[in-house]
């Protein structure tokens, strides 16, 4: 017998030094996997998060929330879920380093498959809108979130720059609509020569962006007009006013039902 | 004892599971060899050596039941005990309690390079104590990397896949770092004028 071993033995027999149990390796191995799995979903949910912020946003109209000489493009862009989405590739690279054998494939591989993943879920995800469905209950449900999201939404409202936004409250005879704005402060807004989407129908609760000019106080003359998510409005619907503080007696609200 | 010096280490894994005494014969298999392996690839001193030894003792010991069965159990005991060499090297780096020379003290080095030799077409122009010293010193010089896939290439004699499970590299830059070892020792060798020639095609 070998000193090195028989010293080894002999402090394995004294110290009571017993193997780790094979269930704590087996649990280990789950949570490393569920681990695994758990950053794959979150980033392809940020991919599909980022496609659906993509593939929404008014990019030609981007330059009119641009202030202080900084380009709108830098306050629309969705960092936190870039950020999400660096996080969680990053996290799945290094759990996939502690599945057994999974050194065969180097770290490109692993790091281009994670991608890949994320890239191909999070296209299927963004399809399905099962991310803008993830994204609106993140929303309600974490208010840091929210209140995040509201001030890069918020952006979009900008009368200086001839654009704003709000939820209809009222429709007179489809020509003027007044919306309430991020504020909850009320508009008149002259549709009647703007350009419109071809199924557009303006319907009490939906979400309108305006773009044109503001022609007086709380009148606002619209040259085009688009559609908006009225879950991307901030503060709606519970800013909806009963009343339009400041404007003439307002119309009634016409039901579109 | 000689019933177990017939049975596989897969099978003596499993007996020491059932009882501790039997992790004996897995010692006294692999003692030598590892023993061998952390002074080729570290340098330290017997000492040192023994002391990485015995702790990757414990750690396989400690995690016989995490041991795949699908792996070589003598990869799996080389990468344990390589990267205890690691740790110890990189604990002791600083600290001036342990002696952590580099001072390989071995001759197995002229072995390495005949392999290497007939292995990329070169030839030997002398042997001597005088080569062996500038062979190791040349081992020396190159990258750690290099010198791991060296070593246990043709010093411990293991293939491109057991290599590729020691050090937990892809078999594709197992073989692009031998390819670069081989290289960059041969140019080495050709300064130290140690080859008459080196002919790389």
């Amino acid at each position: 017998m070998n000193n090195i071993s028989k010293n080894v033995l002999e402090k394995i027999k004294k110290d009571h030094i017993k193997p780790i149990p094979h269930w704590q390796f087996a649990l280990l191995h789950v949570v490393v996997w569920l681990g695994l799995v758990a950053s794959i979903v979150l980033g392809s949910f940020s991919v599909g998060i980022v496609l659906s912020e993509i593939f929404g946003t008014d990019w030609d109209h981007v330059s009119r929330i641009g202030r202080d000489g900084i380009p709108g493009i830098v306050f629309v862009l969705p960092y936190i879920w870039f950020v999400t989405l660096g996080i969680t590739l990053f996290l799945s690279s290094i759990l996939a380093k502690h599945i057994k054998k999974s050194y065969k494939f180097g770290p490109l591989i692993i790091m281009g498959g994670s991608v890949l993943v994320s890239m191909i879920l999070g296209s299927i995800l963004y399809a399905t809108h099962a991310s803008e469905n993830f994204e609106q209950a993140l929303r309600q449900n974490f208010a840091p979130y929210k209140s995040m999201q509201e001030a890069r939404d918020g952006m979009w409202m900008a009368p200086e720059n001839g654009m704003i936004i709000g939820l209809i409250i009222s429709i007179d005879n489809d020509t003027m609509l007044i919306i309430s704005d991020i504020t909850g402060q009320a508009w008149e807004v002259d549709i009647e020569a703007a350009k419109k989407p071809r199924k557009f129908e303006p319907i009490i609760g939906n979400g309108i962006m305006a773009i044109g000019e503001v022609i007086e106080e709380n009148l606002f003359k619209a040259d085009e007009i688009r559609m908006r998510n009225p879950n991307k409005i901030p503060g709606m619907p519970k800013m909806i006013p009963t009343h339009a503080p400041g404007l003439k007696p307002i119309l009634p609200i016409v039901s579109q039902e | 004892m000689n019933e177990f010096k017939d049975k596989t280490d897969n099978e003596l894994v499993v007996i020491t599971l059932q009882d501790e005494e039997n992790f004996m014969y897995i010692m006294e298999r692999y003692e030598s060899k590892l023993l061998r392996y952390v002074k080729r690839f570290t340098g330290v001193t017997n000492e040192c050596a023994e002391d990485i030894i015995q702790e990757s003792f414990f750690k396989i010991y400690r995690n016989l039941n995490d041991f795949d069965n699908k792996l070589k159990f003598s990869s799996w005991a080389y990468r344990i005990t390589h990267n205890e060499a690691i740790n110890y090297i990189r604990k002791h780096k600083n600290k001036s309690d342990k002696n952590v020379s580099i001072d390989a003290g071995n001759d197995d080095t002229t072995s390495l390079l005949e392999i290497l030799a007939s292995d990329i077409n070169i030839q030997i122009e002398a042997e001597s104590k005088e080569l062996q010293e500038k062979v190791r010193q040349i081992l020396k010089k190159l990258k750690k990397k290099y010198q791991e896939v060296l070593i246990l290439k043709y010093l411990e004699d293991k293939d491109y896949t057991e290599i590729s499970d020691i050090l937990k590299k892809p078999m594709g830059t197992v073989a692009t770092l031998m390819n670069r070892a081989k290289k960059q020792f041969a140019e080495l060798a050709q300064k130290e004028n140690i080859l008459k020639y080196i002919d790389h095609e």
